[in-house]
């Protein structure tokens, strides 16, 4: 039992559906903490990843739709040995948000735009990142070692 | 289940500024709720003004984005802004994003005063 349980604690995967709404990060965040509960992962690693969760797909619900209809945001989470591995999927327009350029952190308020903020926290909060267009879908994939205290 | 909400207090404890207290989360979810309340205070003729971060768990880039923007606000209206004590996790990420630089940013409650005496 014991062995099996530390198994099933270093491996684990999950599909999440959402939909083009805010509040669906929400639920997200829901069962991400469930995920990390379930297979005992560190709370620290939970901010961040809600963190990277949320700056990834609300700049999908807010710049990625040219329509007002129903769009799918398909979410792939893999753990293997403290390794979380994760692909967004959308169909929406093309778009690489990785080609964008980074904020000047040095620059004062005013001259600071509020864009680009959010992936420059995923960026910096992940540990490999890639985009691709495929088939008229954006896939997002991104790697953290959630072992990682950084 | 856990509350992903934002609670706003907002208490004047003395004429000089007045303390909004936000526990919870200030994400893309709770964003509109706080500039309204915002709207609200500033519009009230509040332009000194202390934001408590000790209850608050969570922040993202949207949440920023409304700080930017009071901040910039109450600057060009001869107003100040303080954010006190925000929680190591939520630090972090201002400090990543260069903010705490930017921000007045008060580690301590009496260290809130020397911001308010320096404008």
């Amino acid at each position: 039992m014991e062995k099996e349980f530390v198994a099933n604690s270093n491996a684990g995967q999950q599909c999440v559906i959402l939909e083009n709404r805010i509040d669906e990060i929400r639920r997200l965040s829901i069962i991400v903490e469930e995920f990390f509960g379930e297979h005992q992962l560190p709370s620290e690693m939970l901010f961040k990843m809600n963190l990277v969760f949320e700056e990834i797909i609300s700049n999908i619900i807010y710049y990625g739709y040219e329509d007002d209809t129903k769009h799918e945001i398909v979410i792939n989470m893999n753990l293997l040995n403290g390794i979380l591995a994760v692909e967004i999927k959308d169909d929406g327009k093309a778009f690489n948000p990785l080609a964008n350029p980074e904020p000047r952190l040095d620059a004062p308020l005013e001259e600071r735009p509020i864009g680009g903020m959010g992936i420059y926290l995923v960026k910096h909060l992940v540990d490999e990142i890639r985009y691709n267009r495929y088939n008229n879908f954006n896939i997002l994939s991104f790697r953290k070692n959630i072992r990682d205290k950084g | 289940m856990k509350s992903f909400d934002l609670h706003v207090r907002v208490e004047i404890t003395n004429q000089r500024y007045t303390i909004i207290e936000l526990t919870g989360f200030l994400d893309a979810h709770t964003v509109n709720a706080f500039e309204n309340r915002i709207e609200e205070i500033v519009s009230s003729g509040q332009r000194q003004i202390v934001i408590d971060l000790k209850g608050l768990n969570y922040i993202s880039s949207a949440g920023i984005g409304a700080l930017m923007a009071l901040t910039q606000r109450l600057r060009k209206e001869s107003g100040n802004m303080v954010l006190l004590q925000p929680n190591e996790k939520v630090f972090k990420i201002l400090d990543l994003l260069g903010f705490t630089k930017i921000f007045n940013v008060a580690l301590k409650e009496e260290d809130v005063e020397n911001y308010f005496q320096a404008v």
